[in-house]
Order: structure tokens, then sequence, then C-alpha cells
């Protein structure tokens, strides 16, 4: 019941709005208040609709019908009527199609999507329009295409500049915008109206340009949809009052010289607007490129860093402790030689084993830093060798034409080592897979497994590191893990080979 | 072994027995069995081994050696800083310092220290201890 309620009175509230934005044009009417040079209504119908939803159209066709003029046939008011609701429903339809959704045009197809979308609401709205007082018998035929031409323009305008007027501010967060900011408007806005007062700028009318730029320029969309909204609308004011650059011989010239410059007037603006837009939002995403490039290249600085101190921390416990041990023996058993040669067998023997230990530290670590195998032979036999050395059962699956590139080798073989060593760690997996496809463009490496799943990206820096070397090749690592199901963490490389 | 004449400092006197006893402070327990029976054999005696640097001190103040052979790096404390306590608690334990990174890798720190000597943990030899706590 509440919602029936809620919902009748949006319904009435848009059919208010769509009222009131008729009254205002109709003030905005040439030739005895019947002649709009600019229609509001489309666009503050338009925008209503694709703010609070389409549902909302009878509120149009209420609001139409408070407008109508009545002394006309009702069959005339009727197709106006249905003309002007369908206008405005196609309107908003097709621009939110265009505009995949965006309202605050951002980008300049938005701007053509609206001037799309305007154009075809309005076609429809001037035919049932012309064909309404025709039929009616209100106009004559040798006027049906000056009256289908006005329609189309003076719609067409009103949607150009108030739909964009309405959907950039309706949302706009008025508390963000800085007393600069509001000053710098409040000069626009008071330089506009007097440019539009001064009875010097009658036969010039470009004179408003140099302020429509400067509101697109520092304003975006927003500032070139309220500063067309204000020059047009003083404009067509003016040349309704017979005053300004527009005032032509006859009514219908007016009109046209008045719609034409509304037209030109918003839509240039707007696309100022929004390739200013364009510009800011490239350079956000250029900074946020920046700050994310400088911080993969610290981690991975750091992570080099890190590597260095493990390495000489292992050399330090590992092969030196054995060399030390293997010194101190030997010169134990340089003493012993003569007063115990038994005691001096043992201890050669004993040393001899130190000295073993130390090689194959020492071998393990170089393996560790670089696997020779991948330097000799490639990638296909190093991944062989890691899936022969793992702790569980790999299926190893490699397609590799040729050698690739020595760095793409080390970074594909590093996401192997370290997927592998993750499974064996956390995954709780029987058995894993290692899939390395290259085409001529890229390398394609997935490490699989059918364990535990529901490994979390940000856990530890592995995986934040192994993306770091991927994406400074180009390339992109991407973690699949849901819940129970395994793991599967796939790296693409591009790489001409 | 010209960076013994430059690692040798002279830190007061200390009263050699003709047994030198030793504790040896290193946290690798190879080292630490390797250079007891190097030094036994050559007829030291090892009274004591210590894993860190905080059991170094608390077992010099108990065993009194005339020698602490301490690694320069240790878990907590490094060997510098075992060198500084024990001098600054008043010990007559002679110090030197040990480790299988090069002297040099220390800079002056190594002739700076409140310690007899450094020597590389290969060439730990009873002779060289000698060399150094006659100095």
């Amino acid at each position: 019941m509440n919602r029936h309620l809620r919902y009748v009175g949006a319904v009435g509230g848009v059919g208010a709005i769509y009222w009131l934005a008729a009254k205002g044009g109709l003030q905005l009417a040439y030739l005895h208040g019947s002649v709009a040079a600019l229609w509001p209504p489309v666009g503050v119908g338009m925008a209503v609709l694709i703010l609070y939803g389409l549902s909302l159209w009878p509120g149009i066709v209420l609001g139409d019908l408070a407008v109508a003029n009545f002394s006309q046939p009702v069959e005339t008011v009727l197709g106006q009527t249905i003309g002007n609701t369908l206008e405005v429903l196609i309107a908003a339809v097709l621009f939110h199609r265009l505009a995949e959704g965006r309202t605050q045009f951002g980008r300049v197809r938005d701007v053509a999507a609206l001037v799309a979308a305007a154009a075809a609401g309005t076609a429809v709205s001037a035919v049932f329009g012309t064909a309404s007082l025709k039929l009616g018998g209100l106009i004559p035929t040798g006027q049906v295409g000056t009256v289908w031409r006005t329609w189309f323009l003076g719609d067409l305008s009103g949607a150009l500049v108030f739909a964009p007027l309405l959907l950039c501010w309706m949302r706009a967060r008025i508390g963000a915008i800085s007393p600069r900011q509001a000053l710098e408007g409040a000069a626009i806005v008071t330089l506009i109206v007097v440019v539009a007062l001064l009875p010097s700028q009658r036969d010039v009318p470009y004179i408003v340009f140099p302020l429509l730029i400067w509101a697109a320029l520092r304003g975006g969309p927003r500032g070139a949809a309220g500063a067309v909204a204000l020059v047009t609308t003083l404009t067509v004011y003016n040349t309704a009052h017979h005053e300004g650059p527009f005032v032509r011989a006859t009514i219908t010239q007016s009109l046209l010289a008045t719609q034409l410059f509304v037209a030109a007037a918003a839509v240039t603006s707007l696309v100022l607007g929004a390739v200013i837009e364009e510009r800011h939002a490239a350079l956000d995403l250029l900074r946020e490129n920046e700050r994310r490039l400088r911080d993969s290249r610290a981690r991975i600085v750091k992570a080099g860093d890190a590597a260095r101190r493990r390495l000489e921390r292992n050399l330090h416990d590992g092969a030196q402790q054995r060399l030390v041990s293997l010194a101190l023996t030997l010169r134990l058993a340089r003493l012993q030689l003569e007063k115990n040669p038994a005691e001096t067998e043992y201890l050669l023997s004993e040393a001899s084993d130190e000295l073993q230990g130390a090689i194959d530290e020492l071998r393990e670590l170089a393996r560790g830093i670089h696997p020779a195998v991948l330097t000799d032979r490639g990638l296909g036999p190093a991944l062989e060798v890691l899936a022969d050395h793992a702790h569980l059962p790999v299926e190893l699956t490699a397609d590799l034409p040729s050698r690739l590139p020595s760095t793409v080798e080390a970074v594909v073989y590093y996401v192997a080592a370290e997927g592998l060593t993750n499974i064996a760690k956390y995954a709780h997996a029987t058995a894993a897979t290692l899939r390395l496809e290259a085409s001529n463009k890229n390398v394609v490496l997935s490490v699989g497994d059918n364990g535990a799943g529901g490994a979390d990206p940000r856990r530890g820096t592995g995986l934040r590191g192994l993306a770091d070397r991927v994406e400074a090749l180009g390339g992109r690592l991407e973690l699949h893990s849901p819940p129970g199901q395994g793991t599967l963490l796939t790296a693409s490389i591009p790489c001409e080979h | 072994m010209v960076w013994l004449s430059v690692c040798i400092s002279i830190t007061g006197s200390t009263r050699i027995s003709p047994v030198t006893s030793v504790l040896i402070v290193d946290d690798h327990p190879s080292f630490r069995a390797s250079a007891r029976r190097l030094l036994e054999a050559e007829g030291f005696e090892v009274v004591g081994e210590a894993a860190d640097g905080r059991a170094a001190i608390a077992a010099a103040q108990q065993l009194q050696p005339d020698l602490v052979l301490v690694d320069v790096q240790l878990p907590d404390l490094d060997g510098f800083e075992v060198a500084a306590r024990l001098a600054a608690l008043g010990l007559p334990s002679a110090v030197v310092l040990t480790s299988s990174r090069n002297p040099a890798e220390y800079g002056p720190l190594a002739t700076e220290a409140a310690v007899r000597g450094f020597i590389p943990k290969a060439q730990l030899s009873g002779a060289v201890l000698t060399a150094l706590l006659s100095t």
C-alpha cells in the first residue's frame, strides 16, 4: 500500500516538474506564447525518468495534459500528449542504452548518445505533434514542413540543454565545490548575464563563446551544462522579446536562427566539457599507474635486497660453516698426525664428509639462484626437473616450439617453482598440473592443484612478488581459488619469439 | 696475516695461567664442537660454551675464563657488544673475536672494540690464540 502511495506521489511529482518546465518554456515562446524555440520539458522529463525510473512515465502524461491547450480538438491534444510522452520515453531509454548508464557526460560518446537519443525522441514527437495539428485543421498543408522543423528543433534544443543540466547537477554534491570554484562560477554567470544584456552584442552572438569555453574548461561537463542552460535561456528570452542577435524579419526565421544557435552552443560546450573530463580521467589513470609502478618497483628492489640477504645468510650458515669446520678438522688432523695416526684417519674421513656437505649445499644454493638446466636447455626441461622434484605427482604439459627470451624463461620458471612450493605448503593437494602454452604473441603458464582452494592473494608477499615479476614484463597474474575446488594460478606474459 | 697486526690491541694486562681456560661463544654448534676439539688438543681448557651474547656474559661471570672466544654475529647481542659489556663488568678475561667473515668487513669496529684480537674462524688455532694473549 505504502509502495503504491509512494509511486502515485512520485508520478505526481514528475507531472508537477514537467508542468513547471513547460510553464517556464512557454515564457520563452514566440508568437503570442504558443510556439517555443526551446522546449525544456523534454530535457527535464528525460533527466527525471533516467534518474528516478522509467516507470514514472505517467507523470509525463499528466504534466503534458496540464499545460495542453484544450481550445484545440481533444484528438489533437491527445495526439500531441502521446507524442510528447513517447518522445521523453524514447530519448530516456536510448540515452541510457547508448551512454551505458552513465549520466555525467564525462565522455564525448555520452554527448553523442544524448544527441542521437534526443533526435530520435523529438523526431517522433514532431511527427505526432504536426500530424495532430494538421488533422485538427489547425495548420495549413503548406506549413507542415516548417511546423515539423520548428517542433523538432525546439524539442531537440530543450533536450540538449536541460537534460545535461539536470543530470549533471541533480546528483552533484554542492558541498564539494570549493569557495574558489564557487567564486569563479559566479564570475562566469555574471559575465554571461552582462553579455546577454549588452545591447552591443546584438550583432555578435558569438561573443558568449569564450564564456562557454571558460565554463567548460574549468567546470567540465557540469560547468558546460550550467553555462549553456543560462546562455541559451537568456538568448531565447531576448529573442522572444524582440531583442538580441537572432531577431529576424519573420518569427519562423527568428526561431530557426535561435534554435540552430542553441543546438550548436549546447553540443560544442558539452563536447568540450566531456573532453576536459576525459583528460582529467586520463591524468588520474596515469597517476594511478605511475603510483602502482613506483610501488611495484620499490617492492622488486626490496625483494632483491631480501633475496641477497637470504643468500648471504644461507652461505654463512651453510657452506661456510662446513668449510670452517673442515679447516679446523684438518688442522686438528695435522696436529694428531704424529701422535695419533688412527685418530688422524678418522678426522680425515670426517673432513671429507664436511667437504662433500659443503659442495652439496653450494650446488643447492646455486640451483636456487638460477637453475643451470634453465640456462642450458630451456624452459621445457627445467620444468620437467621441477615437476620431478616436487613433493606430489605433477602432470606437465609443455608446448614450446623454441626457446623464449631469457627474462621470460626466468619469470615463468619462477612462477612454476613458487606455485609448486605454495601447493606443497598450503594446498593439501594430492596432484598438481603444470601447463605451458606459447603462441607467437604470448606465453601462458598455469599451475593447478586439486587441493583445498580458498587461497588468499593477499597472503604473505609471495604472490605479490610473483605478480610484480610478471607485470614487470607486461604480463598478468591471475589466481582462481574457490574454496574446496583447488587453485589455479595463471601467468600470461606477452612475448614475441 | 696482515690483519693480525692491525687487529691486535692491548686492553689492559691479563694474567695467563699455565693452562689457559676458554669460553667459546658461537650460535653454530658445529663450530663450537670443532673449536673445542682443536683447542683441547692444543692444551687449552674449554670451560664452557654459550650460544648467544647474554648466555656468554652470564657464563663469563660465573666461570671467569682467561679467554672468551666470541663470534661477531650472534642471535641477540653482537660480539662487539659482548666485549664491551664484559669490559664494563671489569672481568679479567681477554676477549678474542672470531668470524667466518673477513674482519675488514667490520672496518674500524674490529680494532676499536675492547678486544684482544680478531681471528677468522678458519684460521683458529692454539698457536694464534697464544700469540694474541702474549701481546
